[in-house]
């Protein structure tokens, strides 16, 4: 039955780019997308009794090639569906080309078939055809800074993954087989120096999928280049890096003795740190929602690393609430552009005024990201620090700092007022688009122990008198990042210097040896 | 033999990185690609090394053309850019040391590997009963793996729907039934060429028909096919070629492959025939997702090759 | 670890992967760029197609005259099919790179990573 997840979109894609109505093809493809949130529903519920496993041409043994769908995938296909729906409703009339729904639909089949991969090969094919969909479309207007942006991105991804390939190369050697969950059960007997080499070179892979700290250059450039439409970058924000997530989070319980949490924990800190710093020092409105992403995706690695049960699950419903967080900011970022003409946050300003119920979705997403009490980003980062002391517990604490000064920076835009200008036409399904997505970060706030309860089918009980602790830091840390923001931060000519550094294509595959000698080299010791 | 092989085959990459002039790198990545047939010949492989001879053909073809559009080959702004001449300094030293010295880490932590090989037994001792043919890769390729070779479809799909998208700006206008204009003084080339034609075009479909039995199949076969039309180019120059159409049905081929496969794998139809009509069955399926894929590949391949003629330089 | 068949074509596959990651490290042509992504990827398929080499299974795996004595000199199918997936993405993936630095020059005017990177910052 899996099978048809991952083979209906593909299939509706190639059919709708042969029909020759294009507004009926559009319908038909919003229709598609409800019936797939649906059956992601249907999915979702039937694997909270049992994981729902798929062996293709029911052959022996591992000779074939397994779908597995566990709570896990479950959650991120629900999720996949969901904003890809979104993502649609709000492409209705801006994006007319057959190409757009075209690749729309087959990035959906390959990210949900990611999800449901439970072989190591087929993994590496959705994610060649995955990286090749992105490509085309965040260069989708072919304009000058797009296309360098693009072929980064495409090389970048097509060099990385051959390191996959080679430590694919090795588990099969080790283990004889291809299968996720058979050559997890081989691991189990095989001795850590053997599994050092394997380990390093997917890791490298899947580093560079979740941009974590020397690898992180592409994503700023290919998650806001001005070309790509809006819910390209939403997607690609919100979506496309939790795969690589999810494939850490795959990949290191299958490792199991070899894998290194305390070194992605690390990692992931300083990465966290990393995009802070770099979202701070951006003027460009989507750059830093990306850079604000690198932080993001930093913190959630921290959390599912610390190895503690809460933690890990805080860290699951954080991704799926920063995908809706991200997704509504970047589908606003999308029709305030479009209104404004320029991406340049110090010319923005007034969109209270202009648009307001842009600006209130806008509004419910920064208070959702930077973890507002009764916002869906409180309840996770309440869960992802949950029992963390010492060092860690200040870290986290300055990265939800940091968090929460971009939050005031991006705030800047919303008041004040411009020269006059006439109210702008907008288009009414963006609208709709935008404000469920910003409804939706207040409601996974307030409902967020049941939905938790649902989506990853445990007790999850709130501690109240540590919640109003943590709303009290909260409070504090908001008044200390206003104070340090506008003391230090704005108007700091120092920072301007950092935005100039960046990375070509050559210093990136540099940055995948450095990492890749320094995933072994710490394995070694 | 095949260490002596592989030993000219890193060679022959060294000579490429200390190369200036594109159109030799060009040349030396032929003999690189034809090296590689080899030795994936020797080592067992022979579905493999068609697969990379017809490959090297094609990727020869998009270098050459990708030059010719827009540079001359002895073009100094691309020679003189590709390394410093000193061979010792700062800038050279230190890649090299980094890259040896990953070489290094990697050589040191390589696990001594056992190889099992208990799935190539169950793989040899099964395929004939559960997917029929004779040649076991290709019955883990279109049986047991079918899964990827979808996808693998699809790629083709979407990198020409790509070079079309991509390649968009400024087409020469197709000139339709042009005069047929041989190339002029290569009367060898062309009467090669026309002596090579038919053969190839025959030696596709063979790849093709054959592909379950022996070495060869779909993908091979179809590009053995699509290089008879770059023949015919290279003879006759002409654009006669309906891109639109043919994108169109290299489409509604893959559309066809995927039913198909799903109908016959994924829902397991065999288990339902009497036994005694097995074997026809896996047959007939076999042969018939070769031609399907051999022709959606020979469509996608025409296409990439007559969109990159057309791409106008500035 | 011994100097004996197996190894030496598994390093030398290596030393291939690491030859063509120089070249992406040192090349400042996009053309070599690529070219040298094409050498990786080949390195890669070389390695994979090399496994079996070490017990002497080199005999394609075609037809059906292999009993338990003659099985042990098959070569692994299952490489050899994941490989000619992989040579057909790595196609798809060439013309689509090629085409993309086509684009790319016609837009720049230049081959060279580092121009193109300070013409794009120039803007």
């Amino acid at each position: 039955m899996l099978i048809y997840f991952v083979i209906v979109p593909i299939l509706l894609a190639v059919f709708l780019y042969l029909f020759p109505f294009e507004r009926a093809a559009r319908t038909i493809a919003i229709l598609a997308q409800m019936g797939l949130v649906g059956a992601s529903v249907y999915l979702f519920t039937l694997s909270r009794e049992n994981s729902v496993v798929t062996a293709i041409g029911n052959y022996d043994d591992v000779l074939g090639i397994f779908l597995r769908a566990d709570t896990l995938s479950a959650v991120f296909i629900l999720l996949t569906s969901f904003i890809f729906f979104i993502a649609a409703i709000y492409s209705f009339n801006e994006n007319k080309s057959r190409l757009f729904w075209f690749l729309l639909f087959i990035w959906e089949g390959s990210l949900i078939g990611i999800f449901l991969a439970g072989d190591f090969f087929n993994l590496f094919v959705l994610t060649e055809v995955a990286t090749v969909t992105i490509t085309i479309l965040i260069m989708y207007d072919r304009n000058k800074r797009a296309l360098y942006d693009g072929i980064i991105f495409f090389m970048v991804n097509i060099v990385v993954v051959q390191f996959y390939l080679l430590g694919l190369g090795y588990i099969y050697q080790l283990t004889g087989v291809l299968d996720l969950e058979a050559a997890g059960a081989a691991f189990q007997g095989l001795e850590r120096s053997q599994m050092i080499l394997p380990y390093a070179l997917v890791m490298t892979f899947v580093a560079l999928k979740c941009a974590l700290l020397p690898m992180f250059s592409w994503l700023p450039k290919a998650h806001s280049t001005p070309g790509a439409p809006p819910a390209v970058s939403a997607v690609l924000s919100g979506l496309q890096i939790k795969g690589g997530v999810y494939l850490l989070i795959r990949f290191q319980a299958i490792f199991g003795d070899g894998a290194m949490p305390e070194f992605f924990l690390i990692l992931g800190l300083t990465t966290a740190l990393f995009g802070i710093i770099l979202a701070l020092v951006q003027v460009d409105f989507k750059r830093i929602l990306a850079c604000s992403t690198i932080a993001q995706i930093g913190l959630i690695v921290v959390a599912i690393n610390i190895g503690n049960y809460y933690n890990y699950i805080g860290s699951l419903y954080h991704m799926v609430n920063h995908a809706v967080i991200k997704a509504a900011l970047f589908l606003c970022a999308g029709m305030i552009v479009h209104s404004y003409g320029t991406r340049d946050i110090t010319k923005i300003r007034g969109i209270m005024r202009q648009m307001p119920l842009v600006g209130i979705s806008m509004i419910l997403a920064l208070l959702g990201i930077i973890g507002m009490p009764f916002f869906n980003g409180s309840i996770s980062k309440y869960f992802m620090m949950y029992h963390v002391e010492g060092p860690l517990f200040w870290i986290m604490l300055l990265i939800n700092l940091g968090t929460i000064m971009i939050g005031i920076k991006l705030s800047a835009m919303l008041f004040g007022r411009l020269e006059e200008k006439e109210k702008p036409t907008q288009d009414i399904l963006q609208l709709i688009s935008v404000l469920i997505l910003g409804l939706m970060c207040f409601g996974l706030g307030v409902f967020g122990e049941s939905v938790m309860l649902i989506l990853f089918n445990g007790e999850f009980r709130m501690d109240w008198f540590g919640y109003l602790e943590k709303s009290a830091i909260f409070a504090a840390s908001l008044v200390v990042g206003y104070f340090i923001f506008n003391k230090f931060i704005k108007n700091n000519p120092y920072l301007k210097t950092i935005r100039e550094i960046e990375l070509g294509f050559r210093g990136m595959c540099v940055t995948m040896g450095v990492f890749f000698a320094l995933i072994l080299l710490v394995a070694g010791i | 033999m095949i260490q002596t092989l592989l030993v000219l085959w890193l060679v022959i990459a060294l000579l490429i990185v200390r190369e200036k002039n594109i159109a030799r790198i060009i040349i030396y990545l032929g003999i690189f690609s034809l090296l590689s047939a080899l030795c994936y010949m020797l080592l067992g492989s022979p579905d493999v090394a068609m697969a990379e001879a017809a490959t090297s053909a094609f990727t020869t073809i998009f270098f050459i053309i990708c030059f010719e559009k827009y540079f001359s080959f002895t073009d100094a702004q691309i020679g003189s850019q590709v390394i410093e001449n000193k061979l010792i300094s700062l800038k050279t030293l230190a890649p090299l040391g980094f890259v040896v010295f990953l070489f290094a880490i990697f050589v040191y932590f390589i696990p001594d590997a056992s190889g099992i090989d208990s799935l190539r037994n169950m793989y040899m001792s099964g395929f004939m009963a559960d997917v029929g043919g004779n040649n076991a890769v290709t019955a883990i390729y279109l049986g047991y793996r079918v899964y990827d070779t979808l996808f693998e479809a699809l790629m083709v799909v979407i990198s020409v729907v790509a070079v079309i998208h991509l390649s968009a700006f400024s087409e020469r206008a197709p000139e339709r039934g042009s005069e047929h204009s041989e190339i002029e003084g290569s009367r060898m080339a062309v009467f090669a060429i026309q002596i090579i034609c038919p053969v190839m075009i025959l030696f596709g479909v063979y790849l093709i028909l054959n592909g379950h039995l022996t070495p060869g199949g779909g993908f091979q076969g179809g590009l053995a096919a699509a290089a008879f039309f770059i023949c015919r180019y290279m003879i006759y120059d002409v654009y006669d070629i309906p891109i639109g159409k043919l994108s169109r049905l290299e489409e509604m081929v893959f559309i066809g492959i995927v039913l198909f496969a799903i109908s016959v794998i994924f829902l397991g139809t065999a288990a339902y025939l009497p036994p005694i009509y097995l074997p026809v069955f896996q047959n007939a399926y076999l042969l018939l997702v070769n031609a399907l894929i051999g022709l959606k590949v020979a469509c996608g391949f025409i296409i990439l090759f007559y969109r990159y003629i057309a791409v106008e330089g500035e | 670890m011994g100097i004996d068949g197996i190894k030496i074509i598994e390093l030398l596959t290596i030393a291939m992967f690491f030859v063509g990651f120089y070249g992406l490290i040192t090349s400042k042509n996009i053309i070599k760029s690529i070219i040298f992504v094409v050498l990786i990827e080949t390195a890669v398929i070389m390695f994979f197609l090399g496994l079996g080499y070490q017990s002497g299974a080199l005999l394609p795996p075609i037809g059906e005259s292999f009993n338990n004595d003659t099985m042990a000199y098959v070569s692994d199918p299952l490489p050899q099919a994941l490989m000619i997936t992989a040579v057909v993405i790595g196609l798809s993936t060439t013309a689509i790179n090629i085409v993309l630095f086509i684009t790319l020059f016609r837009k720049y005017q230049t081959a060279n990573w580092d121009i193109i990177k300070s013409i794009k910052n120039l803007e």
